[in-house]
């Protein structure tokens, strides 16, 4: 007896690397809607077995992988996969992921200092790519995240980002005006 | 351990010994900003009236603490250092009177805002990457199988438009491989005297004649001769055809023959108007 969600969970088992809903479709001959509602449904049942696997979505598709409560346990039989980003290198990668495309100008006009360096590891990494050309003088290279940067942040897309802060005094800013329009208004 | 000082608000003194390395301890702040951002956080300023004075004070002890300036990591430091003395020096000058009476207060434009401007921008970003570092750290606590080696044989065959130039490189790639490209040594260099239009012409016939039934691609490209050099001439031959939208591609099935049909004028889409189009865009 075969049901779609054995077939979704099947074809996640094989793929190891991140399936689309887009993939799953076309594989099992169903359409989008009853294979997005086998992965959920196949997603809560990993959730609310005790086993060590679950289903998550990432990088615009779907992956099984084993439950971070058994990081501990798994790490002792793997090695862990690459070095962590450092703090500038975290810094490029998210102004890229929100100013997307960008060139690497953008970027120095932001953190004040040259990222060339930092910004030759992250596509060595594969987490941003040259994405075109930005119709300027000297048509310099536009830089965008790619899907190894979904799933080496664990996004299911980049709508998955939150977003990002109004200027940390954004409250202060609203108080400020509330007491202006309290005190009288302003004089315009 | 020159920013374990500086954290603690205590500057370092001019005559260090010669050990401590200056570049180090500057990069141990990412650039200028950085430092700047540090300071206020650390003194406490209200970024929206900085005590400009102070903060460049600040700077430039921390700046000036390093018996020996490494130019390279320096520069944008010193830059800064600039900005910061310049903007100090503006609002220490009195206003031209010939200011507009109604502009404010009469002060004018605060010298001061652009740099708050950069420094509110950059510190959202820090934020936020302070949050992609947590959500990076959650994920290593999550493992999955790597590509099983067969994986790339069964990938679900993708829709027109799905592919990116990097899987169409691979996909030829694999075309050359087995025809044993990259094993060849190259022992005499001779003159070909085989250009794409040339390959274009012959391709556009054989395909214009075969009709409806189209042509298969692998036909197309065992008949190519030349060997590796005819594939290449094939395969850049058929992009040119496809993108002037001369002919076009079917495949019916998953893994089934790729077909190549002529397409008569009336019904082409240019497809360089459409990138030239948004290539001056």
């Amino acid at each position: 007896m075969r049901s779609l969600l054995g077939m979704v969970e099947a074809l996640l088992f094989v793929s190891g690397d991140p399936l689309t809903v887009k993939d799953l479709t076309k594989a099992t001959e169903w359409d989008e809607d009853a294979v997005t509602a086998a992965l959920h449904e196949l997603r809560q049942r990993y959730a609310t077995s005790d086993g060590g696997l679950q289903c998550t979505e990432v990088a615009n598709g779907w992956q099984m992988t084993t439950k971070p409560e058994y990081a501990h346990i798994v790490g002792k039989l793997l090695a862990p996969n690459a070095n962590r980003l450092s703090k500038a290198a975290l810094e490029v990668v998210t102004i890229i992921a929100y100013r997307q495309p960008c060139t690497s100008a953008d970027i120095e006009a932001i953190r004040g200092v040259s990222s060339d360096g930092v910004l030759k590891t992250l596509i060595e990494r594969e987490l941003v790519a040259d994405v075109g050309r930005r119709q300027t003088p000297g048509r310099p290279i536009l830089y965008g995240t790619t899907d190894t940067f979904l799933h080496y942040f664990g996004l299911a897309s980049i709508d998955a980002l939150p977003p990002l802060p109004d200027d940390p005094d954004a409250e202060t800013a609203a108080a400020t005006e509330t007491a202006v329009v309290k005190a009288g208004g302003l004089d315009l | 351990m020159q920013t374990a000082e500086v954290v603690q608000g205590v500057l370092p003194t001019m005559g260090r010994p010669s050990l401590v390395l200056p570049s180090i301890t500057l990069a141990a702040f990412e650039g200028p900003l950085d430092l700047l951002l540090h300071l206020v956080r650390d003194g406490r300023m209200d970024i929206f009236n900085l005590p400009i004075s102070e903060l460049c004070d600040k700077y430039l002890t921390v700046i000036r603490s390093y018996d020996e300036l490494n130019l390279h990591v320096a520069g944008e430091f010193l830059v800064m250092a600039a900005t910061l003395i310049e903007i100090k020096s503006r609002m220490l000058l009195p206003k031209p009177p010939s200011d507009p009476p109604f502009d404010d207060d009469g002060s004018g434009p605060d010298p001061r805002m652009e740099l708050v401007q950069r420094l509110l921008e950059y510190s959202k970003y820090q934020e936020m990457s302070e949050w992609m570092q947590t959500v990076e750290g959650e994920r290593r606590n999550v493992f999955f199988r790597s590509q099983s080696p067969l994986a790339p044989e069964f990938r679900v065959p993708p829709q027109f438009g799905e592919l990116s130039a990097d899987q169409l490189v691979a996909a030829m790639q694999r075309v050359l491989d087995a025809m044993g490209a990259g094993e060849r040594q190259v022992t005499s260099v001779r003159r070909h005297r085989l250009t794409v239009r040339l390959t274009m012409r012959i391709l556009l016939t054989r395909i214009t004649d075969a009709g409806e039934k189209g042509v298969d691609l692998l036909e197309m490209i065992s008949e190519a001769g030349n060997g590796l050099l005819g594939v290449i001439m094939v395969f850049l031959s058929l992009l040119e055809l496809l993108r002037s939208g001369t002919i076009a591609v079917a495949q019916d099935e998953f893994c089934g023959d790729i077909r190549a049909f002529f397409i008569p004028e009336p019904l082409r889409i240019d497809w360089s108007t459409v990138t030239d189009e948004a290539a001056d865009a």
